[in-house]
C-alpha cells in the first residue's frame, strides 16, 4: 500500500511538472528523488536488484528514462524538455503500477546470463524511449540536434538490446536446451530488432532522411511497447513474470 | 546484379518484407497451436516436412526462409564493399565495427539455418538407478536431490547423471556436456524420484557463439567510435 502510494506520488509530481518552467525542473527532480527512493526500496525489501518482475523492470526503465532529463537539460530548454519527458516517464510508470507484484524469483532466473540479459534489455529499452522523447522534440522544433541525438540513442539502443539477445539466448538455452522458441513473443522480440535496424538504415538513404526517417523511428515506440506488454495478453503467448 | 544487392533500397525492402512476415507468424501461432504445438521440439526442417499437409498454416515460414537468406546474401555482399572501399580512408575502428557487427549478424543467421536442419531434442524419462542407451551414451541417474532456496518460487533440483561412466552433477541452468551433446534435467518428481533429461544436440549452436562474441566486439567498437563523435549546436 505504501508503495503503490509512494508511485503515485513521483507519477503526480512528474505530471504537474508538465510545461511547469522553473518549478516544473523542481517538481520533475522531486519526482526522480521519490522514484529512486521506491526502486531503493524495492532492491532492499527484495535482497536483490529490482529486475525480475515487470513491475519493477517497467519502474526502473522509467527513472532511467527519467535520468536523461540531465542529458538533455545541457542542449534543451527546460520547457521544452518538459513538454515531452514527463509524458513518457508518467506512460511507463503507469503500466509498471499495475502489474503484479512477486516478490520470488524463479530458480530458472536465478542466473548470472539471465541478469545479463534483463540489465541490457532495460538498457536497451530506455535508450529507445530517449530516442524517442528525441524524435518528438525534433518533429516540434526541427532543431537538427535531436534528430541527431534520436538516431545515436536508437543506435545506442539497439546495440544493447542486441546484447541483452545474446544473454538472453544463452541463458534461455542452458535451462531449457534451446536458444530460441517459435512463439509470438519471440517474434515479436524479432520484429523489434528488425525495425529499429530498419529505422536505423532509413536515416542512408537521401529520400528519406530527415523528418520521414525521424517518423519511422518514432513509430518504434508503439512497437517496442507491444512487444513488452501487448503480445501476451493480446496474441496470447505463454506467460512470464518479466 | 551486384547493385540490386548493394542497393540499400533493397536492404529495407527486404527488412521491411520480414517484419511484416513476421508479424503475421506472431499471429498464426497462437491461433493454430495445435498446429504448431511440437515446432519447438524438432530441427525446423524436420518440422516441416512432418507437417506438410498443413502447409497453408507455416507458409510464412518458406517466406522468411527466403528472405533471411536473401538478408545474408546482400548483408554479405555490401559489408565486403563497404570494406574494400573505406578500408584506405584510415579511423579502423569506425570503419571496421559496423562491418563486424554485420559479420555477426551472418553468423547468427547461419546458426540458426545450421539448427533447424541438423541436431536431436529428447526429452528421456528415467527413474533412479537404471541404465538406459540413448543415441549411443548410457545414461544412468544415481541421485536426485531438492532444495528451495531464500526467495526462489519453487524447488530445484540436482540430478547426479553418470553418461558414459563420467558422473556429473545437473542443476537448473547447468547442464552438463559430452563433447557437443548437452544433458539437462528438464524436471523431476519428489514422490517418484523420476527426472526428465534433455538429450540435446544442436550444431547451429557454436555459430551462434561465433556470432555473439563477435557481436560484443564490434557493439565496444561502434560505442566507442560514435561517443567520439560531435553533435551539432544545441536549441
Amino acid at each position: 500500500m505504501t508503495g503503490t502510494l509512494a508511485i503515485l506520488v513521483f507519477i503526480a509530481l512528474y505530471g504537474i511538472s508538465i510545461n511547469g518552467g522553473q518549478n516544473g525542473k523542481r517538481l520533475f527532480l522531486s519526482g526522480i528523488i521519490v522514484h529512486s527512493g521506491y526502486v531503493l526500496y524495492r532492491w532492499i525489501h527484495l535482497g536483490w536488484m529490482p529486475v525480475t518482475e515487470r513491475h519493477d523492470i517497467l519502474l526502473v526503465m522509467a527513472l532511467l528514462v527519467a535520468f536523461s532529463f540531465f542529458y538533455f537539460q545541457k542542449k534543451a530548454s527546460d520547457r521544452m524538455l518538459l513538454d515531452v519527458l514527463p509524458l513518457f516517464v508518467i506512460f511507463l510508470s503507469f503500466f509498471g503500477l499495475f502489474q503484479v507484484r512477486f516478490d520470488t524469483i524463479d530458480p530458472n532466473m536465478n542466473s548470472g546470463w539471465f541478469s545479463m540479459y534483463i540489465i541490457f534489455f532495460l538498457l536497451g529499452y530506455a535508450f529507445f524511449t530517449v530516442s524517442t522523447v528525441s524524435g518528438v522534440m525534433y518533429i516540434r522544433g526541427k532543431w537538427s540536434l535531436f534528430e541527431m541525438i534520436q538516431y545515436r540513442t536508437a543506435l545506442f539502443g539497439w546495440l544493447l538490446f542486441s546484447l541483452s539477445l545474446v544473454g538472453g539466448s544463452v541463458w534461455f538455452y542452458l535451462a531449457y536446451g534451446s536458444y530460441w522458441l517459435w512463439t509470438a513473443k519471440e517474434l515479436w522480440i524479432t520484429i523489434v530488432w528488425f525495425y529499429y535496424s530498419f529505422y536505423l538504415h532509413t536515416r542512408m538513404m537521401r529520400s528519406l532522411s530527415g523528418t520521414p526517417s525521424t517518423i519511422i523511428g518514432l513509430c518504434g515506440f508503439p512497437v517496442i511497447i507491444f512487444a513488452y506488454l501487448g503480445v501476451m495478453p493480446i496474441l496470447g503467448s505463454p506467460w512470464s513474470q518479466f | 546484379m551486384l547493385k540490386f544487392f548493394l542497393s540499400i533500397k533493397t536492404y529495407l525492402w527486404v527488412t521491411g518484407i520480414s517484419i511484416a512476415v513476421f508479424l503475421a507468424g506472431s499471429l498464426y501461432i497462437p491461433q493454430n497451436l495445435a498446429v504448431f504445438s511440437g515446432i519447438n521440439d524438432i530441427p525446423l526442417l524436420s518440422w516441416l516436412t512432418e507437417n506438410a499437409g498443413d502447409k497453408e498454416k507455416f507458409f510464412w515460414i518458406y517466406l522468411l526462409i527466403g528472405l533471411m537468406a536473401l538478408l545474408w546474401i546482400c548483408t554479405l555482399i555490401c559489408s565486403l564493399d563497404a570494406v574494400i572501399k573505406r578500408v584506405r580512408r584510415g579511423n579502423l575502428i569506425r570503419v571496421l565495427s559496423p562491418q563486424i557487427l554485420h559479420l555477426a549478424v551472418l553468423f547468427v543467421i547461419l546458426g540458426h539455418g545450421i539448427s533447424a536442419v541438423s541436431g536431436y531434442k529428447l526429452d528421456v524419462p528415467m527413474d533412479l538407478n537404471i541404465p538406459q542407451q540413448v543415441k549411443g551414451f548410457s545414461m544412468t541417474v544415481h541421485d536426485i536431490q531438492f532444495r528451495k532456496d531464500p526467495g526462489e518460487s519453487s524447488t530445484r533440483w540436482i540430478v547426479n547423471l553418470e553418461v558414459n561412466g563420467t558422473r556429473h552433477v545437473l542443476e537448473v541452468g547447468k547442464p552438463a556436456f559430452s563433447g557437443d551433446v548437452g544433458f539437462f534435467a528438464k524436471s523431476a518428481q519428489k514422490r517418484k524420484m523420476k527426472t526428465i533429461i534433455g538429450v540435446i544436440y544442436d550444431p547451429g549452436v557454436i555459430w551462434e557463439i561465433i556470432g555473439a562474441v563477435l557481436y560484443g566486439i564490434s557493439a565496444a567498437g561502434v560505442f566507442y567510435s560514435r561517443f567520439r563523435d560531435t553533435l551539432p549546436s544545441g536549441a
